[in-house]
């Protein structure tokens, strides 16, 4: 199978302090190659290639860069370092409600929200009802959104970005919506998404998720690649290494 | 395996080339962009379709205020500088109303285009999208409400019993060349005002100073001399003239026009080019700010 995702040395930084101020540099210097002072670098050396239809888990502490590298691969961050080549179309769910306008209607945020991920019109209306139902929002389709509850309107967002038929999804921590029944119901759309052999991303911190859906993972430490395997065998890496840590640190409040 | 003949030299290079910027999910050579940009060309639309959806349906009167409010404004210019400053000009409302469209276009845009990364933050940090998209959404949806309240110019002309002159087939590439000068202001200004606050407040007062040195109030005829010509630098004296044109054929001389029209184009020209490579270049930074 050819490589989908090619990721070659990639590296990221960020400033560290709030203001940061425009320097004629950023007008000359194409790709940043010197380290400003109050930068810290999320990603750096990192590369690996996924090929077509395999699932890989990102794992990774809080802050480790695992959320920045699905943004890099879907094209919403654009390296410092190094190049992130894509092959294909993305479907990205990185945030939920992200695209929806509380003044419109749940109806025109749906059609908003879907061309926004790549649907033509013809695309919605036929999967409209079925968007609506699985939502379960029959009845407050003509109502602003404004007047939804946040768990309207996950449930809204996970409805139109689960129907995205992009050959190449990436998932950020997006299955706990709603109430048991809703978290029982998306599970069971990701697993159907997740076996039609497309190519996965998927950040989150649920080993038995990760166990489950992907049989490839990677570890990132501090930006850096550590581990790059099977599944079971990346997380051991990664449960020994947070014991290390826990036993270094004194969690005192 | 065999390798396929091909045939070597600059086009192929050229070939190869256009090969990878085409694969490109976003970024790249301005020519792999406006692909990206025509790909996603229903997004443009329905973000310009949102803006006017808001803004239509939240208010009472709707799209009347499109009608009303620069018919209110052409009444309060009128009242200041044509009854009370005296700016005696034949027919006053409708020489104020016929460069002033043009000009809240201009206005409209560039306040809007400056802040549109900034408002749609969420969707620039989330969506698959090429950041275009926004600032271009801004200039489609305020020159739709551009085109939507061009009647008021004709209805004002007409209560003097006055008709357009033979300009007004220019009418479409005036706004036009107004197009391309507010989409590379509009690019430029959304991608510093993400990085810096401060040029969504730098800008109202320039447009404010830019106002005044714009001839909606009186004719460009008024200076005279060096400053005459520093005046017609601006690129939106020959748009705005070209717009007056219409209903005042006689006022400038048609060789005048030409020059301030010719500057416009220029001028256009200059800052598309400008204000997209300024974007393109702070694009990287941008995204991380948001």
């Amino acid at each position: 199978m050819p490589d989908v995702i090619n990721v070659s040395n990639v590296g990221i930084n960020f400033a560290v302090t709030r203001r940061r101020r425009l320097k004629l540099q950023d007008f000359v210097v194409r790709k940043a190659t010197i380290t400003a002072p109050n930068t810290f670098w999320a990603l750096r050396n990192v590369s690996f290639s996924v090929r077509q239809g395999e699932a890989v888990g990102l794992i990774g502490r809080n802050g480790s860069g695992k959320s920045t590298l699905l943004r890099l691969i879907a094209g919403v961050l654009m390296p410092d370092e190094g190049e992130v080549w894509v092959n294909g179309g993305v479907g990205a769910m990185l945030e939920l409600n992200a695209g929806f306008n509380a003044e419109l209607t749940g109806r025109d945020n749906v059609y908003l929200l879907g061309s926004l991920h790549g649907f033509s019109r013809r695309q919605i209306d036929a999967k409209y009802n079925r968007i609506v139902k699985w939502a379960e929002l029959e009845g407050f389709m003509n109502t602003p959104l404004r007047h939804y509850s946040s768990g309207m309107k996950s449930r809204l967002g996970f409805s139109v970005v689960t129907r995205l038929e992009e050959p190449i999804l990436l998932v950020d921590e997006v299955m706990a919506v709603g109430d048991r029944r809703f978290k029982r119901k998306s599970y069971r759309v990701m697993e159907y998404l997740l076996s039609q052999g497309r190519t996965v991303v998927m950040v989150s911190h649920n080993e038995n998720d990760l166990r489950r859906f992907c049989e490839r993972g990677i570890y990132l430490k501090g930006g850096r690649k550590v581990a790059d395997g099977p599944m079971d065998d990346v997380l051991e890496h990664y449960r020994a290494d947070t014991d290390v840590d826990d036993d270094e640190e004194e969690d005192k409040p | 395996m065999t390798q396929v003949e091909q045939p070597p030299g600059l086009l192929n290079e050229w070939r190869v080339w256009w090969d990878y910027e085409r694969g490109r999910l976003l970024g790249g050579s301005p020519v792999a962009r406006i692909n990206q940009i025509r790909r996603r060309s229903n997004v443009l639309y329905e973000l310009i379709a949102r803006g006017l959806k808001v803004q239509y349906r939240e208010s009472f009167l709707g799209y009347a205020w499109s009608l009303l409010e620069p018919t209110l404004l052409v009444a309060v210019y009128w009242l200041i500088f044509g009854r009370v400053a005296r700016f005696g000009m034949p027919h006053y409302p409708l020489f104020i109303a016929s460069a002033i469209m043009p000009w809240l276009f201009f206005n409209g845009t560039l306040s809007q285009a400056a802040g549109s990364l900034r408002s749609n933050a969420g969707l620039v940090r989330t969506v698959t999208l090429p950041r275009e998209i926004y600032p271009l959404a801004s200039v489609g949806e305020q020159g739709a409400e551009y085109l939507l309240s061009l009647p008021v110019v004709f209805l004002v002309g007409v209560l003097y019993g006055q008709f357009p002159s033979r300009y007004i087939v220019w009418l479409p590439l005036a706004f036009l060349v107004e197009v391309l000068l507010v989409v590379g202001l509009g690019l430029m200004l959304a991608s510093l005002n993400a990085l810096l606050r401060d040029v969504s407040k730098i800008l109202r007062v320039v447009l404010r100073v830019m106002f005044y040195l714009s001839p909606v109030l009186y004719p460009s005829s008024r200076l005279h001399g060096k400053l005459a010509l520093i005046y017609q630098l601006n690129p939106l004296v020959g748009i705005l003239q070209l717009n007056r044109a219409v209903w005042y054929p006689n006022m400038i001389p048609a060789g005048t026009l030409l020059t301030q029209f010719l500057v416009s184009c220029v001028g256009a020209i200059l800052f598309f080019v400008v204000g997209w490579w300024t974007f393109i270049t702070l694009e990287r930074h941008v995204l991380k700010e948001l």
